[in-house]
């Protein structure tokens, strides 16, 4: 006599092998994003210690693959349907705007970086960088410790911090 | 495990992972596109910047001592190259704008934005605008004031502003330049210093605290800071 188990089974097609290397390449592609992200967390904490820049790479993977979740409600709606749909058919992404795996390889490439999340916020403070030690190597050691003197006296501020508040990218017509 | 369960596996380590101070997607996508970088909207007054207007010119007749017994709102720029003046302008243009939604025409009234530029010179601004109708777009109670070269320079220097590539004889656009607006009062003292990247809630907020100080703002009968609404 059949069990209840048993009467369940029947008439049920039995799960075809293509079928099942989706699943195992699910768990693949699950289990790279892991080891990346928890990769990513590696360089920061090598690059700059336990306590700092700690979430800066999950932020990337968080954006990565839920960036519906941020803009949670209005997003939410359509963001859990689309992944699932997008899961079944053997993909592992929202649909809605995922950064690419090269912005991931930023923020882990990016350990030095700790406390600028993404391979953007990157470049941009390479960007800024090289404007600030152009606009310093420009002044006269006179001019630039008159400078410095007004920027920490009258405003508060670091060098930088006067030349970024002021200067960046304001030469552009 | 079946897929659902990784998936909701998955959503909820990264919801316990998730940092609450960048739960603002836009936010974040401005941060990214430009980090914030000062660290505070709203600078103490100090008492080694301002000083005297009336040697400028306003339409070409000298500025005298019209100014004297307004409060101002003081910013250096130019009209020449504009992608940050214009949006300076702006937030100082709201600021007055709130002040006068929350207090009304005539406590607005008492507060000139002054809008001080080097003079024109074909060799340093290739392109020259149409100044009247610039500050016009912004504000028409945003006064312009300009003057020679050395006179502009010695105003700004008094005001700890700078012209970067225009001081000296270097030569330049005016280009480069300071972006600090400067709160004075009635009598030139130096009240707040708002920076590049203030709001213009805070240029409000500054004018309301000081009008309310000076008894321009009654608290007895408007909408002074802590009366009763």
């Amino acid at each position: 006599m059949a069990n209840a188990a048993d009467m369940a089974d029947l008439g049920q097609p039995k799960e075809t092998l293509s079928q099942k290397f989706n699943k195992l390449n699910h768990l693949r592609h699950t289990i790279m994003d892991f080891s990346m992200m928890f990769m990513a967390i590696g360089a920061v904490v090598a690059g700059a210690g336990p306590l700092v820049g700690i979430l800066d790479p999950i932020t990337p993977f968080i954006k990565m693959h839920f960036e519906g979740w941020l803009m949670a409600p209005d997003v939410l709606s359509n963001f859990i349907p689309d992944a699932m749909t997008n899961l079944e058919a053997g993909t592992w992404a929202s649909g809605i705007d995922p950064v690419s795996m090269h912005e991931m390889h930023g923020a882990a490439a990016g350990a030095e970086a700790a406390g600028h999340a993404g391979h953007a916020a990157h470049m941009g403070l390479e960007a800024q960088n090289a404007q600030f030690t152009q606009w310093v190597d420009g002044m006269s050691p006179e001019q630039l410790s008159e400078i410095n003197a007004e920027a920490r006296d009258i405003y508060g501020m670091s060098l930088s911090e006067y030349h970024r508040a002021n200067f960046l990218d304001h030469a552009q017509p | 495990m079946d897929n659902k369960n990784l998936f909701a596996l998955s959503l909820a380590a990264a919801m316990t992972f998730s940092a609450p101070e960048e739960a603002d997607a836009q936010s974040w996508k401005l941060w990214q596109e430009k980090p914030p970088v000062v660290n505070s909207m709203v600078i103490p007054g100090n008492e080694r910047v301002g000083g005297s207007l009336s040697n400028l010119t306003h339409n070409g007749r000298p500025v005298g001592d019209s100014l004297n017994g307004k409060y101002l709102l003081v910013y250096f720029g130019t009209p020449y190259r504009l992608p940050n003046c214009s949006a300076d302008l702006l937030v100082i243009n709201e600021g007055l704008k709130t002040l006068e939604q929350r207090y009304g025409r005539e406590v607005a009234a008492r507060v000139t934005p002054v809008f001080i530029y080097p003079p024109h010179d074909p060799a340093r601004q290739p392109a020259a605008s149409n100044l009247s109708s610039y500050i016009n777009a912004q504000d028409s109670r945003f006064i312009g004031l300009t003057g020679t070269h050395a006179q502009v320079m010695e105003t700004a220097r008094n005001f700890r502003a700078r012209f970067m590539d225009g001081d000296g004889d270097r030569g330049g656009t005016y280009g480069n330049h300071t972006r600090f607006t400067y709160l004075m009062s009635p009598d030139g003292k130096n009240l707040a210093i708002f920076p590049g990247d203030t709001l213009y809630v805070f240029i409000a907020d500054q004018l309301a605290l000081n009008l309310t100080r000076d008894g321009v703002i009654r608290p007895q009968t408007g909408n002074a800071p802590g009366a009763e609404r």
